[in-house]
C-alpha cells in the first residue's frame, strides 16, 4: 500500500493550524510580560529613581525570597496540585533556626541545614497525605500550615527571636558580593537548576508528564506517587531554604514571620501562567512574575501612591495580566 | 512449543458485574495470540491485569514459566511485557516525540538526549510508515488515526517479549493498518509474543497463530486457529447464531431534512454538495483524510466553513452545537470517550443530558421520576447492560457507552443524526444492535447521515453512498447497486490504481 496523498495534506494542515496556535498560545501565557514591560517603561519615565542599579538591585533582592520559594509552588502546581503550606513551612523553618541559634547556640550552618531538612521533612508529610492517604493536595497543606503556624508560635512564644547570633547568617540575605546582593545570587542560581531539572532531566519531563495525563504516565510506567512526593519535598526544602533566608534578612525570627508570603507564592506561580489543571507552564515566567509582583509596589513608592491606591492597581494589574490567560480560551 | 504467558483461575469482579470468571489458558511463545469477546466479554480487565493495570482477586499468571503478579504498570513493563491500549492514554499536551518515549527517555549524564529521542522516534514512525507525523506538534492537535500510531509507537520503543495490542487498528486506515501487520510479523521473527485483540475477524486470521475466546467473563475456547471459523467464532463469542443481520432499508422517504450546498472549508473539504431526506440513511466514506470526519462535525456546527450553505428543514442554518441541538439535530462524535458521554456521570444523567431544561419545572428542578422514567425506557428498549441507572458510565463496556451515547439523542427526539464512526472498537454482537437500531430511526422519520471507513455497515445501511476523496465527493453510489471494490476504487482514486498497475 501508498501513503495516501490524504495524510500528506492532513499534515500540512496541522502545520498550519499549529502555527496560529502557537502565536495565541506564546501571548497567552506570556501576556503579563507584556504587561511588565510597559510598566516598567513607564516607571523609567515618570520617575528618576526606578531605573536606576540600585533599584532593580532592590527589587531583585525583595523578590528573592518569593521567588525561590516560587520554585518549589510551581513544582507541585505543574502536577495539578497545590500546597497552601509553604509560608508557613517558611516561618516555621525561619523561627526553628533562628531558635536554635539564638537559644541553643547551634552552629548556624547547622542551624541553616536543620531548618531546610525541616522543611523537607514537612513536604514529606504534604506528598504522603496527597499520594497515599490520598486527600487533595488543597486540603492537606491547609491543615498543614495551620498546623505548623501554632507550632511556630508556640516555639517563638509569641516573642520576636533575635540576638547576636542571627549576625553568623546575614550573609545569606544581606551581603553582597561586589555590587550585586548575596540572595539575587542564589536566587539565579536556584533558577538556573531548576530551569536544567525541568526541561533537561528526566524528572522533568516526568512531572510535566504526570500533571498532563497521571493515568497516561502510570501506564507508561513512571511510579508517579514516588515522583509527586518529591516535588512535595523539594518545595518543602526551598521552602525551608526561604524561611532561614528571611531570618537572615530580618536579623530575626517571629512565629508569623511567613504569613506575608503566602498570597505572593501563590500568585508569582499563578501569573506566571502555571496551568491550574497542570502539566504547563514555564519556570522562567514564574522568576519574571515574582519580579514583576515587586516591581509593582515598587514603582507605586516610586510615584508616591498610597498604600490603599496600591491594593487597588496591584489587583487590577493581576487581573488584566491574567485576562490575556484567557485568550488562548477565548480563540479556541 | 513453550508457554510464555499462563493464567491460571484468574477472576475479578466490579460493583455489579462478574467481569472475569475462572478464567485459564495459555499463550504459546513467539506467537500472535488473538483474543476475541463481545464487549463485556472480558477482554479489557484481562488486558489490564496483565500489564500491572489492575490487580486480579483470584488466581495466579506465569510468565516465562516464572510467577508474575504484576503490582503496576512499571512491574510489567520491566518484566517485557507491553501493552498498547485501545483507549489512548496520551499527554495531550507534550509533544508526539514526549509522548512516544515516555517512561523511557533516552538521557546521557542525567540530562535528556533530545537528539537520540528524535532518532529512536523518527525511527518508529518510520517504522510504521507515519513519517508525516510532526514530532513537535503537541498530540491533541493530532487526529485520532495519528494518535493511534502514537500509542503503538509508544509500545514499540520498549524491548517487549510479550507485546499486548488492544484493537490497535481501530482508527487506522488500510495503509497504516498494513504497516503495523508487517511490524507485527517482524517481530514475531524476533521472537515477541503477541496478544492481539481485535473485533475484525479478517484481521485475525490473518495474523493469528491461536486464538482465545471469552464470553461474559468466562473463557470458552483456546484453538489454535486452523481450527477455528469465523462461524464458529462468531458463535462462541455471542453464545448463538448470528442472524438476519442488517435492518430492511426504509422505503418510505419523507422531505429533505438536512442538505449542504457548494460547503467548502480550508484544509477539509471542498464544494460539498448533498440532500438527505427524512427516513434516508445517507452514508459519507472515504479514507483517514479525506474530509469526512471534518464534513461530518461542519454540519453540526463544531467545525468552521469558509463558503456554502447548510440547509436543516429547508432553511438556510448557521449552524453551532447548541442550535443545532435544538433544532433537533443529533450528534455522536467519533471520539466517543471524549465528546460523546461524561465519563463520570450516571447512566440516567448521559442519557437525560440533552433534555434536562425539558424534565425541569420553571424554577430549573429536574423532575427525578421523569428523569428516571425516560433513561430507564432507553435502557430497556436499547438493552444497555448497567447494573442500575445510577452507575457511572465509564464503568460500561465500550458497547454500551455507545448505546447511552445514541440513547441521548433518542429521548431528545432528534430528527436528523449525525453518527460518526458509530461501531468503532465495538464488537460483532452489539454492532448489530446498533444496526438494528439505525433501521429502526430510519425508519421512524430520522434521517441518518452515517460517516463511517466500516465499508459492511454502509453497504447495509445506507440508502446512498457519497465517497470522499481529498475533501471533495468523487462518487455517489446507490447502496443496493454498489460493492466494496467500487467504493474503495473512488476512494482510492485513479492515480493510486496507476500505481498499483505500474
Amino acid at each position: 500500500m501508498n501513503k495516501t496523498a490524504a495524510s500528506v495534506e492532513s499534515d500540512g494542515a496541522i502545520v498550519r493550524q499549529w502555527d496560529r496556535r502557537r502565536i495565541i498560545d506564546l501571548l497567552g501565557e506570556n501576556g503579563f510580560i507584556v504587561i511588565f514591560i510597559l510598566w516598567c517603561i513607564y516607571l523609567s519615565f515618570a520617575t528618576d529613581k526606578f531605573l536606576t542599579a540600585n533599584n532593580i538591585f532592590t527589587i531583585l533582592r525583595q523578590a528573592s525570597i518569593v521567588s525561590i520559594v516560587a520554585i518549589g509552588e510551581m513544582l507541585v502546581m505543574l502536577l495539578g496540585a497545590m500546597d497552601i503550606s509553604l509560608a508557613a513551612v517558611l516561618g516555621f523553618s525561619g523561627v526553628m533556626a533562628a531558635g536554635l541559634m539564638t537559644a541553643n547556640n547551634v552552629p548556624p550552618l547547622l542551624a541553616i541545614l536543620i531548618g531546610v531538612v525541616i522543611g523537607g521533612g514537612v513536604g514529606l508529610i504534604n506528598g504522603l497525605l496527597v499520594t497515599k492517604v490520598r486527600i487533595n493536595a488543597v486540603i492537606a497543606t491547609l491543615g498543614m500550615m495551620n498546623v505548623l503556624n501554632g507550632i511556630a508560635f508556640i516555639y517563638a512564644q509569641g516573642q520576636t527571636i533575635y540576638g547576636d547570633q542571627m549576625d553568623s547568617i546575614r550573609f545569606l540575605a544581606r551581603d553582597y558580593v561586589g555590587p550585586v546582593p548575596v540572595p539575587v545570587i542564589l536566587m539565579f542560581v536556584f533558577y538556573a537548576v531548576f530551569y536544567l531539572i525541568l526541561n533537561r532531566t528526566v524528572y522533568g519531563a516526568h512531572l510535566y508528564a504526570i500533571g498532563n495525563n497521571d493515568r497516561a504516565s502510570w501506564l507508561a510506567g513512571i511510579r508517579t506517587d514516588r515522583n509527586k512526593v518529591l516535588a512535595f519535598i523539594i518545595a518543602g526544602l526551598l521552602a525551608g531554604f526561604g524561611g532561614v533566608m528571611q531570618a537572615s534578612r530580618q536579623g530575626s525570627a517571629t512565629g508569623g514571620m511567613g504569613d506575608e508570603f503566602l498570597f505572593p507564592i501563590l500568585t508569582a506561580v499563578i501569573l506566571g501562567g502555571i496551568s491550574l489543571s497542570g502539566g504547563k507552564g514555564r519556570i522562567q515566567n514564574t522568576l519574571i512574575a515574582s519580579i514583576f509582583l515587586v516591581t509593582i509596589t515598587n514603582g507605586m513608592v516610586l510615584l508616591g501612591t498610597s498604600i490603599y491606591a496600591q491594593r487597588i492597581v496591584s489587583g487590577a494589574i493581576l487581573i488584566v495580566a491574567l485576562s490575556l490567560d484567557r485568550l488562548r480560551t477565548w480563540t479556541r | 512449543m513453550t508457554a510464555i504467558l499462563e493464567l491460571f483461575h484468574i477472576s475479578r469482579s466490579f460493583p455489579g458485574v462478574q467481569a472475569l470468571d475462572d478464567v485459564t489458558f495459555a499463550v504459546e511463545a513467539g506467537t500472535v495470540h488473538a483474543l476475541v469477546g463481545e464487549n463485556g466479554a472480558g477482554k479489557s480487565t484481562l488486558i489490564k491485569i496483565l500489564s500491572g493495570a489492575l490487580a486480579s482477586e483470584a488466581g495466579t499468571m506465569t510468565l516465562a514459566g516464572r510467577s508474575y503478579q504484576p503490582h503496576d504498570p512499571k512491574e510489567a513493563i520491566d518484566h517485557g511485557v507491553s501493552t498498547i491500549y485501545q483507549e489512548l492514554n496520551l499527554l495531550s499536551l507534550r509533544s508526539v516525540a514526549a509522548n512516544i518515549t515516555l517512561g523511557k527517555e533516552p538521557a546521557r549524564g542525567g540530562l535528556l538526549d533530545f537528539a537520540a529521542a528524535q532518532q529512536q522516534v523518527r525511527q518508529v514512525l518510520d517504522l510504521l510508515k507515519a513519517p508525516h507525523i510532526p514530532l513537535d506538534a503537541p498530540v491533541e492537535q493530532l487526529k485520532v488515526s495519528e494518535k493511534q500510531i502514537v500509542e503503538i509507537a509508544k509500545a514499540l520503543l520498549s524491548q517487549s517479549r510479550v507485546l499486548i495490542m488492544d484493537e490497535p487498528t481501530a482508527a487506522l486506515n488500510s495503509a497504516e493498518s498494513e504497516a503495523l501487520f508487517e511490524i507485527i510479523a517482524t517481530l514475531k521473527r524476533q521472537g515477541v509474543t503477541i496478544v492481539y485483540v481485535s473485533h475484525r475477524l479478517q484481521e485475525i486470521f490473518r495474523l493469528a497463530d491461536a486464538v482465545t475466546v471469552l464470553r461474559d467473563g468466562r473463557h470458552i475456547r483456546t484453538a489454535p486457529i486452523g481450527e477455528v471459523t469465523a462461524d464458529t467464532l462468531i458463535t462462541d463469542m455471542i453464545g448463538r447464531k448470528l442472524e438476519g443481520v442488517f435492518p430492511p432499508r426504509n422505503r418510505n422517504l419523507g422531505e429533505e431534512a438536512l442538505a449542504a450546498d457548494h460547503l467548502s472549508a480550508a484544509q477539509a473539504f471542498e464544494d460539498v454538495t448533498f440532500s438527505l431526506r427524512s427516513g434516508e440513511v445517507l452514508a459519507i466514506t472515504g479514507l483517514t483524510g479525506s474530509g469526512k470526519t471534518e464534513l461530518g462535525k461542519a454540519l453540526f456546527g463544531a467545525w468552521p466553513t469558509d463558503s456554502g450553505d447548510i440547509r436543516l428543514f429547508g432553511k438556510v442554518t448557521r449552524m453551532n452545537p447548541s442550535k443545532a441541538t435544538t433544532l433537533g439535530v443529533g450528534y455522536m462524535p467519533e471520539d466517543r470517550k471524549v465528546e460523546g458521554i461524561v465519563a463520570d456521570l450516571s447512566v440516567r444523567r448521559n442519557i437525560t443530558l440533552a433534555i434536562l431544561s425539558r424534565l425541569a419545572d420553571r424554577f430549573g428542578v429536574i423532575n427525578r421520576s421523569a428523569e428516571r422514567a425516560a433513561a430507564s425506557k432507553q435502557v430497556d428498549e436499547l438493552e444497555i447492560k448497567t447494573p442500575s441507572l445510577e452507575q457511572l458510565v465509564h464503568n460500561l463496556s465500550g458497547g454500551n457507552q455507545q448505546k447511552v451515547a445514541l440513547a441521548k439523542w433518542l429521548v431528545s427526539g432528534a430528527r436528523v443524526l449525525i453518527l460518526m464512526e458509530p461501531t468503532q472498537g465495538i464488537d460483532v454482537g452489539v454492532k448489530f444492535e446498533i444496526y438494528t437500531l439505525i433501521g429502526r430511526l430510519s425508519a421512524a422519520g430520522v434521517a441518518v447521515l452515517l460517516i463511517s471507513s466500516e465499508l459492511p455497515e454502509i453497504l447495509g445501511l445506507a440508502h446512498r453512498i457519497l465517497v470522499m476523496r481529498y475533501g471533495r465527493v468523487v462518487a455517489e453510489l446507490s447502496g443496493d447497486q454498489t460493492n466494496s471494490e467500487e467504493i474503495l476504487r473512488y476512494a482510492l482514486g485513479q492515480d493510486e490504481k496507476l500505481k498499483h498497475a505500474a
